[in-house]
């Protein structure tokens, strides 16, 4: 057997394992729209660590920021300085999330904008606003797949065919057990994850160079301005780190498919217990930055960084281990992306489609359309995949200065009442505008900041100011409990 | 270098450790807190 069939073969098990767990998820399970969404708010600490977890380690851990310690060297830091700063963020936020969510029978984030500011339009607008930039996340996901399946396969399979059939499972598993499909494929995922990413992060370095420490060593004396800022860039200076990391840890949990995995607890202690362990996850993040680190001696003339995790794996391990790896970084592609499509799907057809063009729609139509918006996603994502180029990491940074400037109607939403609906429309479309505009024209970072600090800076003034002179609607979470579908209320729709 | 890291390295994955450690200092006073607040609200009955 030729090392590309064994690499390909042992990949794919696990890509299909991963999947039947999948579709197996909706086996005793009514799927109406609550538990197509939100899983009926029943779960436990570990399938929440492993709903989270599985959200926050995507193909960008895998491939994106060994790739960024390859190219840019001191500057991919930030993502291990944002990361402790994230969830100290989420122990906060998240818990009041749920509670308004579980009191309003909250199932998507633009839901938590229409209650609190009792506005359709904005909802809309922050649910329009999630399905654009969902798509260049879930292009990252599907990118990474192909990437993945193409090196662990030897080039044997195509990385647009990769892309394909991957997705086609995702979309097909998302379609049948929603929220529940993802949380149990996180299972396999994580595992695989965490075991490969422990291993290949202490045993490249060891095999090389001896160690961690020799392998350091022998990076700062070959290029030692590698691992300071800016590295191996010109701009991304310490006023870029800091601004990235700050924007990154209040943005984060701004994605749409945070509130979905934060409405799924059975309780806001879950949720706090769950930001307390997650920054010990992060560690595998340091592993795979140290494989990076590594390439950048062994590997030293690739033409794609986002390749020198999987590149260096091929060239140090046998191809069974190489079909593990592509095994577990497929699936780090595909769960991502699967709640990606199943947050986007809801946004679009409960938040957007339904109260503007169709108010008369009932539950179990919106729940139809969710679930052929998942297809209409999928082909979204696949198409600028396949048709367009970009390095990962640029792609997450855009999605994020956009996410990013939801921050200000959510924390002013839990925690001031004089916020007004016009103050957080006002803040929302101008930040939106200002980071598209500079990260559109080339201008990120702008003076040394990063783009989507500038735009939420810019956002959180206009709110304030426009807050100041209109005026504050009475309501919000403190009426009573609105139930934000009829699915809600009687949990009886199926899907 | 510090531990085999260089020390921005080490730094940062310090906190990887030290965050948890807080925050789950920060969620035992609120429990204890909300405890506390129960009681006195049961007390003031």
């Amino acid at each position: 057997l030729s090392p590309s069939i064994i690499a390909l073969t042992i990949t794919s098990i696990i890509v299909l394992i991963g999947s039947l767990l999948g579709f197996l998820a909706r086996f005793h399970h009514k799927m109406d729209l609550e538990q197509w969404t939100v899983a009926g708010r029943g779960f436990g600490l570990v399938l929440v660590w492993l709903l989270m977890a599985g959200e926050i380690y995507t193909t960008f851990t895998f491939l994106g920021a060994s790739g960024w310690a390859y190219s840019r060297g001191g500057p991919v830091l930030y993502v291990i300085g944002y990361a402790p700063l994230m969830y100290v963020v989420s122990f906060y936020i998240l818990p009041p999330v749920w509670e308004v969510g579980r009191k309003h029978g909250l199932q998507t984030q633009a839901d938590f904008f229409q209650v609190r500011y009792g506005s359709k339009y904005l909802a809309a607008f922050v649910a329009l606003v999630g399905v654009v930039f969902l798509i260049p996340y879930l292009q990252i996901q599907v990118t990474g797949l192909g990437l993945i399946v193409e090196v662990a396969s030897f080039g044997g399979i195509h990385r647009s065919l990769a892309m394909i059939i991957g997705v086609s499972l995702v979309a097909g598993f998302v379609f049948v057990s929603g929220i529940r499909g993802v949380a149990w494929v996180s299972v396999i995922k994580d595992a695989l994850l965490l075991a490969t990413v422990l291993f290949i992060g202490i045993a490249i370095p060891r095999i090389y160079f001896g160690g961690i420490g020799k392998m350091f060593a022998a990076l700062a004396s070959a290029k030692p301005d590698h691992l300071v800022m800016p590295g191996s860039t010109t701009n991304l200076g310490h006023l870029w780190y800091v601004s990235s990391v700050f924007m990154t840890a209040v943005g984060f949990y701004m994605w749409p498919q945070y509130f979905a995995a934060t409405f799924t607890a059975k309780s806001a202690k879950i949720i706090q217990r769950n930001a307390i362990i997650m920054p010990l996850y992060s560690i595998t993040m340091s592993l795979v930055l140290f494989v990076g680190f590594c390439a950048v001696l062994v590997l030293p003339n690739l033409s794609n960084g986002d390749l020198a995790l999987l590149t260096l794996v091929r060239k140090t391990f046998p191809a069974w281990f190489l079909g593990i790896i592509g095994g577990a970084g497929a699936l780090t592609a595909m769960l991502p992306a699967a709640i990606q499509l199943l947050a986007g799907a809801t946004l679009y057809a409960k938040n957007l489609f339904r109260p503007i063009f169709a108010p008369r729609m009932t539950d179990q139509q919106v729940a139809g359309l969710a679930r052929i918006m998942v297809f209409v996603l999928t082909l979204g994502a696949l198409f600028f995949a396949i048709f367009t180029s970009v390095s990962l990491v640029s792609l997450l940074m855009l999605g994020y200065a956009g996410v990013a400037q939801l921050f200000p109607g959510v924390i002013l939403g839990l925690f001031s009442k004089r916020v007004t609906t016009a103050g957080v429309f006002a803040g929302l479309i101008i930040g939106i505008s200002i980071a598209a505009l500079l990260m559109l024209t080339g201008h990120d970072p702008y003076y040394g900041l990063n783009a989507g600090f500038i735009a939420l800076g810019i956002n959180f003034t206009v709110t304030a100011l426009v807050s100041a002179v209109t005026p504050v609607r009475v309501g919000g979470f403190e009426q009573p409990s609105l139930a934000m579908s009829a699915s809600t209320a009687s949990s009886s729709n199926r899907v | 270098m510090i531990f085999g890291l260089p020390f921005n390295f080490f730094w940062l994955v310090l906190w990887l450790f030290l965050t948890p450690v807080c925050m789950w200092g920060a969620y035992h006073c609120e429990v204890s807190r909300t405890k506390g607040d129960r009681g006195e609200e049961g007390s003031s009955r």
